[in-house]
């Protein structure tokens, strides 16, 4: 049995899926990740991570 | 890694008021520890339970014992700190647990994880409330970080749901505005969205100007004829006084002509009686310096003057019309300045083509009311323009809002869509686990009895809180409304055991004496059920008081190499817990042929028993036919002749060598009289037989047990596994045939 929890396996699953579909973008995966190994998200840390991946600044185009 | 515990040590730990020391042997898998009532069974598994788990309560935690229930851990009259337990694990190390007087457990080194089920626990899982339930496997189906993002990655899509719904409602309400606007002042040759960004375009500062010169020129004009009507008042009210002064002036004429001369002669008595008042000391006359009296003569000039009252009052008015005169003329004069700055004013604000519109205040004020429509027209043209520019900004800050929106829940409604697919999954993936080792190990119990397919799941309507459904006759039913006492009780244990595969793999299990309502028949299943899972944890430590438990270990059939057997002495104060070594069958009678006083009828008695039980076992295999007896007990005679034609057939392969069972069988029902005439009855015929006479029947009913036990692990081939033969339990020893032909 893998001594991974089930939090720890479903967040990697998850984000397996995420980056197989390419549903986020290179850099908003990276965010993603990083927003992930924090302890606590929060709404407004969704909103701001999905806002930048529709829209994202005209420099990172 | 499996870490077994290799020997256990306790002093003045509970029953163990002395000190008492346990070996397991770390070759075997399963230890079964049998004991009486109250002979220490609990004390073991709660000293292991203590030092591994630092458990201060023991089994002691959920009865009403005081609050402090670790000062009932010490055996009695020995003190707190003088309890000991030492556990020695089979990679060596020793860690020993002692006691603080504040209950904290201290425990030097690691210890292997431990899971104990007690008696009282056994069926908290199964009749439970679901959230009771959820915190026994709380561990493994708690996810608090993935709740986390769920949550808010929830709330954000509520949200972000809410803004699009509310940008769509604002834009198309902005539309409809538009549309509406459109139908009143718009060119119904255009398109009212197409219109509405035409005016948009349209500069505003243009109409603004021009809309403020025209309320300029109507306010200004609208002045001009306030100051008008003021100067026309005016020079009304300067007439009004002039002819009140006029008329003054003639009454004044009037008196003065019957006071002919006299003009000035009030003010002159006025200043005598000034003057006189001031002289206190007045005496003559000081004209003609001729004697007076002074008060008379004040009194005097007093009535004068009060005659010659009328007078002075004309003459006041007249004084008073003079001055409001004067300030009306200045006033006239001054707002005719004003006027004509302002009609210049108002004059610059034309352009040259229309001064004649304005080259007088007469023209002006005929004006006003064409500036008054014009400035009306422009104002409302400009709030028009302003109202249709705002609503157009509007609508397209809203309708991209809403594009805006629409792409963010979408991502946002992906990804929890992820989220809650991989969570379900995963929860699915070990309730699923769960509840098929339970099925599995549950349909070893209770085999083909219509209960059972017991499932696991959690309820969706609510936080943290596990269901359990399980089959009665066809039906899906919650199993504690439906199963027997001791149906629930299996079940119980099954969910325990299933739940400590997932949470301590590789860890060791401890059972304490769990069952009393389960019969004979399923008990037996059980244990067989609990071998099968044994290699399924690193270690099992059961403690029973059933004795057909430790009694079918000590016969061949179902002798195994993978149960250690441990059995408790009597208890006493002064000795504390005891043990020994459960010794075998097949060990107790080896070990009296070579006793050097030797036991005729014991050694004769034990192996008759040991033939009868190898016998039977092999009558009940191939279904033999025996005499029909109520309470199917069977001699030695009517069981060798049960086999009698099948004999021949009977064959043993192992270590790659084939034994024939005939000719031990022959052998031994030639030798069956020995059992009878020794070990049975009180017989002359026994006390001919000599000692090498019993020791060779005993040591023939050795030699088969030993044929058809496996050296390897120990047990009598009772698997059918192939289709064509018996098997040990690990595979070693073949016994054929599978059924007789």
């Amino acid at each position: 049995m893998s001594d991974k929890t089930l939090d720890e396996k479903i967040i990697e699953e998850f984000l397996a899926k995420i980056r197989a579909k390419n549903i986020l973008s290179k850099d908003s995966f990276e965010d993603l990740e990083r927003l992930i190994s924090r302890q606590n998200i929060s709404e407004e840390d969704w909103g701001l991570l999905v806002d930048k991946d529709c829209f994202p600044p005209e420099k990172d185009m | 890694m499996v870490n077994k515990i290799k020997q256990l040590k306790l002093i003045k730990f509970r029953g163990a008021t002395d000190e008492t020391i346990i070996d397991f042997d770390c070759q075997k898998n399963m230890v079964v520890i049998f004991g009486e009532n109250g002979t220490g069974k609990t004390t073991i598994l709660d000293a292991i339970d203590f030092a591994c788990n630092q458990s201060s309560g023991v089994s002691l935690k959920n009865k009403s014992v005081t609050k402090n229930k670790y000062k009932y851990v010490n055996s009695i009259s020995s003190k707190l700190n003088d309890l000991k337990v030492v556990v020695a694990t089979e990679d060596g190390n020793n860690c020993s647990a002692t006691l603080s007087s504040g209950g904290v457990v201290t425990v030097s080194g690691t210890l292997p994880r431990v899971e104990i089920l007690r008696r009282d626990s056994i069926l908290k899982i199964v009749t439970g409330q679901p959230k009771e339930r959820f915190d026994e496997i709380r561990n493994m189906v708690s996810y608090p970080k993935t709740k986390n993002l769920e949550d808010t990655l929830r709330l954000a899509y509520k949200n972000n749901k809410q803004n699009y719904e509310d940008s769509i409602k604002a834009y198309q309400q902005a539309e409809m505005d538009i549309r509406n606007d459109w139908t009143i002042t718009g060119d119904e040759n255009k398109d009212p969205l197409v219109w509405a960004n035409e005016r948009s375009l349209v500069v505003k500062n243009v109409l603004e100007k021009e809309k403020s010169c025209w309320e300029n020129k109507c306010k200004k004009s609208q002045d001009l004829k306030a100051k008008i009507e003021i100067l026309d008042g005016l020079k009304s009210a300067a007439t009004e006084t002039q002819e009140c002064l006029d008329a003054n002036k003639r009454k004044l004429q009037a008196i003065l002509k019957n006071e002919s001369g006299k003009q000035g002669l009030v003010s002159l008595l006025e200043k005598a009686k000034d003057y006189i008042e001031a002289q206190t000391a007045l005496s003559e006359c000081p004209v003609c310096s001729s004697g007076i009296d002074r008060n008379k003569l004040l009194k005097k000039i007093g009535e004068r003057i009060n005659q010659m009252k009328d007078l002075k009052k004309i003459q006041n008015d007249i004084n008073t019309l003079k001055r409001k005169k004067d300030n009306q003329m200045s006033q006239i004069e001054s707002s005719e300045t004003s006027i004509s700055t302002l009609l210049c004013e108002i004059q610059s604000l034309f352009n040259q083509t229309e001064q004649d519109k304005v080259k007088d205040v007469k023209t002006v004020i005929e004006q006003i009311p064409f500036l008054e429509q014009t400035s009306h027209e422009k104002q409302k043209e400009f709030i028009q323009l302003d109202l249709v520019q705002r609503t157009y900004k509007t609508y397209c800050e809203k309708k991209e809002e809403s594009e805006r929106s629409e792409k963010k829940t979408s991502k946002i409604k992906q990804l929890l869509d992820e989220l809650e697919d991989v969570r379900k999954k995963n929860v699915d993936v070990v309730l699923n686990t769960i509840s098929d080792s339970v099925e599995r190990m549950y349909s070893k119990v209770h085999p083909n009895e219509g209960i059972g397919a017991v499932k696991f799941y959690l309820d969706p309507k609510k936080a943290e809180s596990l269901e359990l459904d399980g089959e009665f006759q066809g039906n899906s039913v919650p199993p504690q409304a439906y199963y027997s006492e001791s149906h629930l009780d299996v079940l119980g244990v099954c969910i325990f055991l299933s739940l400590a595969q997932n949470k301590c793999n590789d860890g060791i299990l401890l059972m304490d004496d769990v069952f009393t309502s389960v019969d004979q028949q399923h008990m037996s299943r059980f244990i067989n059920m609990l071998e099968d899972e044994v290699k399924r944890f690193g270690q099992i430590i059961v403690s029973t008081h059933y004795r057909p438990w430790r009694d079918q270990y000590r016969m061949p059939i179902q002798q195994t190499h993978d149960i250690q057997l441990i059995e408790l002495l009597p208890w006493t104060s002064e000795t504390g817990v005891r043990h020994t070594r459960t010794k075998f069958y097949v060990e107790e009678i080896q070990d009296s042929l070579n006793e050097t006083v030797f036991d005729r009828q014991k050694v004769s008695s034990k192996a008759g028993i040991l033939l009868e039980h190898i016998l039977d076992e092999i009558a009940l295999k191939y279904s033999l036919n025996v005499p029909r007896k109520s309470l199917n007990k069977y001699t030695l005679s009517e069981l060798f002749n049960a086999n009698m034609h099948m004999r021949d057939k009977l064959k043993v392969i192992k270590n790659s060598s084939s034994y024939d069972l005939k000719k031990n069988m022959d052998d031994l029902q030639n030798s069956t009289f020995v059992r009878n005439e020794v070990g049975c009855h009180y017989s002359k015929t026994g006390s001919l037989l000599s000692d090498n006479d019993v020791r060779d029947f005993g040591t023939k009913v050795i030699d088969l047990a030993n044929l058809i036990l496996c050296d390897n692990c120990g047990s009598f081939p009772n698997k059918n596994k192939s289709g064509s033969h018996w098997e040990c339990h690990c595979g070693e020893l073949k016994l054929y045939p599978l059924k007789l032909p």
